[in-house]
């Protein structure tokens, strides 16, 4: 097996003078999850689509698990597990003749076993002989997971997965999608949700007007020694600042009020603050990291873009 | 191919409009077999050859009489005609068994068969769209043209089922009603004038087989119209008018025929077979069976091409 799932080259995508997918390449590998970002209209839909075979491409490569989608279609969909938009199914069938549906569409045998199995996993036991139709939302995405790895694909893809969910469903599905990548598989996801991106995607690229303007930043790790702005709840903020601005020069404060202030500091700078404080006797009564966010990161890049294209 | 074709066949039994269509063709046989049943009562106990000597007997008497005129009497000497003929080849002209109810009665509810085919086969794949499933089909690992040939073939599948359920129906109906009558049983044949005996299975079977040829192309445009344009309504609508229409429309491009050549090539006097099953029929010079089943098999095959075509190109976008 390949390491590489997924491997697009130079994808594009013209509507008549329209380019809606402009030159996009890049690479997924077994256990990563890579997140596609950009705003609504930016492309994602349409890249997704053009991997999955749906629509045509105007140029461009698509290889899955070393499958090239034009030479071996059979073989590269094989590798493929995807809920393209939103979980459809066959609502007047049972969840279960749904997935039988689907398992009966795989060349390698699935048994009952494994229907069982997968069932369980996305915890749709007590409602899969019930008609789909009187599913909800979360559990239909379910059964869309469920549907995707019945074969054990190489690669999953997930098109704007979190539409809809409630947090809670958005936590089930990030879980789902940590255990599958620890198995192997490399997941596509594709989002204009940034926050919810960050949690769930180890590496990510950004595209806008269907160009991708910025790829595989690995996400921060919370370990590193990564600047936060950190938000001290005090007794006393007039004090606060005067202890900080004594002994932690260096540290820039970024405001401060009556019952607060915020800095930029590392976890390590942090803890000695608070030692600091509480030695002078100011009361903490909170301490709140905001981690420099994804969304952040991606306004940053995007309004960096619009400025080098001014 | 086979895995493919059974989860249709799954897709049209968990919809409960498929139960009905059944259902329908069941009360269809019995309501139509009441229906004849009670406009003409079986009178099984008379001996049918007294009958109509005693009938021939009646008709002689009336011709001595002098009331009546020249027309009037070469009618009845018709009618007298028919009579011994039917004698003579021992044919019961109002024989009752379920093999002529059958004749008369399920070769017409054949068209139920086309109606409820059409609609199950443009609901494959049009409702493939409209529920967005058509994505989840399609990034499996089956070549597109696979997946539309599964949903045709069964369609086809479907229309076999239909048939033979409406033969157990009919056969068994005709039975409860009008007895057990014999396969190789003469009647009349009921498209022509005279004395032109049909052995009654043999006409029944002719009835279906040369409905047979129209019923595929008109299916064949509802798939074709289902996949083209992703609406069961618009297929369903088109088909079922096609259908209907080409009986007036028959008329008008026979009236025309003679001048406008190209008229033989049109799709609509082809699509009734049923009239070349009396061996006199013809729907307008030089036009014969095999001209017509050519006719019909070109449009079909132009009809497949273009959906499959068609379907194997398109951009999944909705």
């Amino acid at each position: 097996m390949s390491e590489t799932v997924l491997k697009v080259q130079s994808l594009t995508k013209k509507i008549g003078k329209a380019t809606i997918v402009d030159n996009v390449s890049f690479e997924i590998k077994s256990k990563e999850i890579f997140g596609l970002l950009g705003p609504n209209g930016a492309g994602k839909t349409t890249i997704i689509r053009m991997i999955t075979g749906l629509i045509n491409r105007t140029g461009g490569t698509v290889m899955i698990n070393g499958y090239d989608l034009d030479k071996d279609f059979e073989g590269a969909m094989n590798q493929l597990g995807a809920i393209v938009e939103n979980p459809e199914f066959y609502k007047y069938m049972t969840g279960r003749k749904n997935i039988l549906h689907y398992a009966r569409m795989s060349p390698n045998k699935i048994s009952n076993e494994r229907i069982e199995e997968v069932i369980k996993l996305v915890k749709l036991d007590h409602a899969i002989d019930k008609k789909v139709k009187t599913y909800s939302l979360g559990m239909r995405q379910r059964l869309g997971v469920a549907q995707a790895i019945l074969h054990k694909p190489s690669l999953l893809i997930f098109d704007e997965p979190t539409n809809g969910l409630d947090p809670q469903g958005i936590r089930e599905f990030r879980d789902y999608l940590k255990v599958l990548a620890s198995e192997g598989v490399g997941i596509l996801i594709s989002s204009h949700l940034l926050s919810e991106m960050q949690l769930m995607c180890d590496s990510f690229a950004v595209i806008e007007k269907g160009k991708l303007i910025h790829t595989k930043e690995h996400i921060v790790d919370e370990k590193t020694e990564a600047i936060s702005e950190v938000l001290f709840t005090v007794s006393d903020g007039e004090l606060a600042k005067k202890i900080l601005q004594e002994q932690f020069g260096n540290i820039p404060i970024l405001k401060y009020e009556a019952n607060s202030i915020s800095v930029s500091a590392t976890r390590e700078q942090t803890a000695s603050i608070n030692r600091s404080f509480n030695g002078n006797q100011l009361d903490v009564y909170e301490i709140g990291i905001t981690r420099k966010s994804l969304e952040d990161k991606f306004f940053e890049i995007t309004e960096q873009e619009m400025r080098e294209s001014v | 191919m086979m895995s493919l074709i059974r989860n249709e066949w799954m897709k049209i039994f968990s919809k409960g409009s498929t139960y009905l269509f059944i259902v329908f063709l069941l009360l269809a046989a019995v309501g139509t077999a009441l229906i004849d049943y009670k406009l003409n009562p079986v009178e099984s106990s008379k001996d049918w050859k007294q009958e109509l000597q005693a009938e021939i007997q009646e008709q002689q008497n009336e011709l001595k009489t002098s009331k009546i005129s020249e027309d009037e009497k070469s009618v009845i000497m018709e009618e007298i005609d028919l009579n011994k003929q039917l004698l003579d080849a021992n044919i019961n002209p109002d024989l009752r068994t379920n093999w002529t109810y059958m004749a008369n009665w399920t070769t017409s509810l054949t068209s139920f068969v086309t109606l409820f085919v059409v609609i199950v086969c443009s609901s494959l794949v049009s409702s493939e769209f409209s529920d967005g499933t058509i994505k989840q089909l399609l990034i499996r690992p089956y070549k597109r043209w696979k997946i539309l040939l599964s949903k045709y073939i069964t369609s086809l599948l479907f229309a076999a089922l239909l048939l033979v359920s409406l033969f157990i129906f009919s056969y068994i109906v005709g039975i409860l009603f009008f007895g057990s009558g014999s396969y190789s049983d003469k009647i009349l044949d009921p498209a022509s004038f005279g004395f032109s005996p049909v052995i009654v299975g043999d006409y029944f079977v002719d009835m279906m087989v040369y409905w047979i040829p129209g019923f595929l192309v008109i299916t064949t445009i509802a798939f074709m119209l289902s996949t083209l344009f992703k609406s069961q309504a618009l297929a369903v609508g088109v088909s079922i008018s096609i259908l209907f229409a080409s009986t007036p429309l028959n008329l008008v491009i026979q009236s025309l025929i003679e001048k406008n050549e190209w008229l033989k090539f049109v799709l609509f006097p082809h699509l009734n077979l049923r009239g070349y099953i009396s061996e006199s029929f013809s729907m307008f010079d030089g036009a014969t069976l095999g001209f017509s089943i050519s006719v019909l098999a070109i449009y079909y095959l132009i009809f497949l091409a273009l959906t499959f075509f068609f379907f194997q190109k398109k951009d999944i976008s909705n």
